[in-house]
């Protein structure tokens, strides 16, 4: 925290206040209850655990309340307030809560507070017993004389002044803004790697392009294509008929004709033997091709590849 | 730092806006990714298969090889005639055996078989092949 803010001291029934720069306000005991402990405690993560239940016995519908907590000297100061309170505070004195910084509390500043501050016509505060209060100026000598605040003494912490229209808290708001943050990294992450195996891809297909630059043409690759599936598949086809015709052929059969032209093809088997020829009979079609002709010692075979 | 008026709202939206844009452009990647990829996929499937049947369907010293079916018969049994990248090959009077081990080393030669004619006569056989590569 800086220490040249500018500090306006709020209280009940202060005149309008105009100013369009930022500031800070600070609050007086008007607007808090404050309660001084000693406690066996070091850490202020400690003193925070348990702030809510020491204003056990003083205030009612806790949920309404902020705290405040921090060390002075030796003791903990505990400081309840509400955040809507101090909103229409500032709004009665004109004050535009989005000017405002921050929020701090008279009693941080009750070792630079060394005569009473006024506040109205009839209030005033002053430092009783090392603690900030609202005493009636009625019970003050006459010649008093009342000091401002100092704006010298800026207390080193302070509490963020949580607009009323603000729907998210600061820390819902960071902690969602992380996580979004997190999801949002992964998935530029995973953007990339697609567009990266994409690449990996297209770096393959060039490497084979390289190696065969007549290939490059997606025309010139299709023609190719379709001129070897044709080759591919009607040569699979005559070899096949071959292997499949081979396996028919033995010691009793025999083969006396075979011709394949084109896709057309033709085969006479013999066999001296009826039985076997009603054997090779059945082996044919099982073999999805066609018998043509049977006589007593021959077998005529015919089809398209 | 500025005290803005929902600040945390700001702050919350434009986190909204980071990771809603980051998606959009994952989505955007992917879409895109997939489509290239696809497209690839499909023209390195296409070259792979040219490759192949080119390699397969022309090969190199495919007449070295077919030379070796003269040595299967005795050579006045072939008549030979070999033009450019085809050729047209008769042997006759070859026994079963012999046609046999013909027909073999032909399916194993990827040659272009255009014709096979197979004749039978008293238990010999004559056999034409026409071929190119």
């Amino acid at each position: 925290m800086g220490n040249s803010k500018e500090l306006i001291l709020v209280y009940k029934g202060m005149p309008k206040v105009s100013l369009e720069d930022r500031f800070s306000i600070v609050l007086t005991p008007q607007n808090y209850i404050l309660k001084k402990e000693k406690l066996p405690i070091k850490q202020e993560y400690q003193s925070k655990k348990i702030v809510s239940s020491i204003f056990d016995n003083f205030i009612e519908n806790k949920d309404e309340y902020s705290f405040f907590v921090y060390k002075e000297e030796e003791e903990w100061i505990f400081i309840a307030y509400k955040q809507q309170e101090v909103m229409d505070l500032l709004e009665e004195a004109g004050i535009p809560s989005s000017n405002v910084d921050e929020i701090f509390f008279a009693q941080q500043m009750v070792s630079s507070i060394s005569k009473p501050i006024s506040l109205g016509d009839d209030s005033a505060m002053a430092v009783i017993n090392g603690i900030a209060t609202i005493v009636p100026k009625s019970i003050l000598p006459k010649d008093t004389v009342y000091e401002n605040i100092l704006e010298d003494t800026v207390p080193k912490k302070s509490v963020p002044l949580s607009s009323e229209s603000s729907f998210v808290t600061k820390k819902t708001a960071i902690i969602l803004s992380i996580t979004f943050s997190i999801f949002a990294i992964l998935f530029i992450m995973e953007g990339i790697r697609y567009t990266k195996s994409s690449q990996q891809k297209s770096d393959k297909v060039q490497e084979i392009i390289q190696l065969y630059p007549s290939l490059q043409s997606s025309y010139k690759r299709e023609s190719i294509l379709s001129k070897y599936s044709r080759i591919d598949k009607e040569q699979r086809s005559k070899r096949e008929l071959i292997k499949k015709l081979s396996k028919l052929i033995n010691q009793k059969v025999k083969i006396e004709k075979f011709y394949v032209k084109r896709n057309q093809y033709m085969v006479i088997l013999s066999t001296p033997n009826q039985n076997i020829l009603r054997d090779i009979k059945q082996k044919v079609e099982s073999n999805k091709m066609k018998v043509s002709d049977i006589s007593s010692n021959k077998l005529t075979i015919k089809g398209h590849l | 730092m500025m005290n803005i008026r929902y600040k945390n709202e700001l702050i919350l939206v434009a986190s909204i806006i980071f990771v809603l844009s980051s998606y959009i452009f994952k989505y955007k990647s992917f879409e895109s990714s997939q489509e290239l990829l696809h497209q690839k996929q499909k023209e390195f499937v296409q070259l792979q298969e040219v490759v192949a049947l080119q390699k397969i369907w022309s090969p190199q010293k495919i007449s070295k090889k077919l030379e070796s079916l003269k040595h299967i018969v005795p050579s006045k049994q072939i008549r030979w005639d070999k033009r450019g990248k085809k050729l047209t090959v008769k042997f006759k009077d070859i026994d079963s055996l012999q046609l046999n081990r013909i027909l073999n080393k032909i399916l194993n030669i990827a040659i272009q078989i255009e014709q096979i004619d197979i004749s039978k006569q008293n238990d010999k056989y004559t056999m034409e092949l026409k071929c190119k590569w």
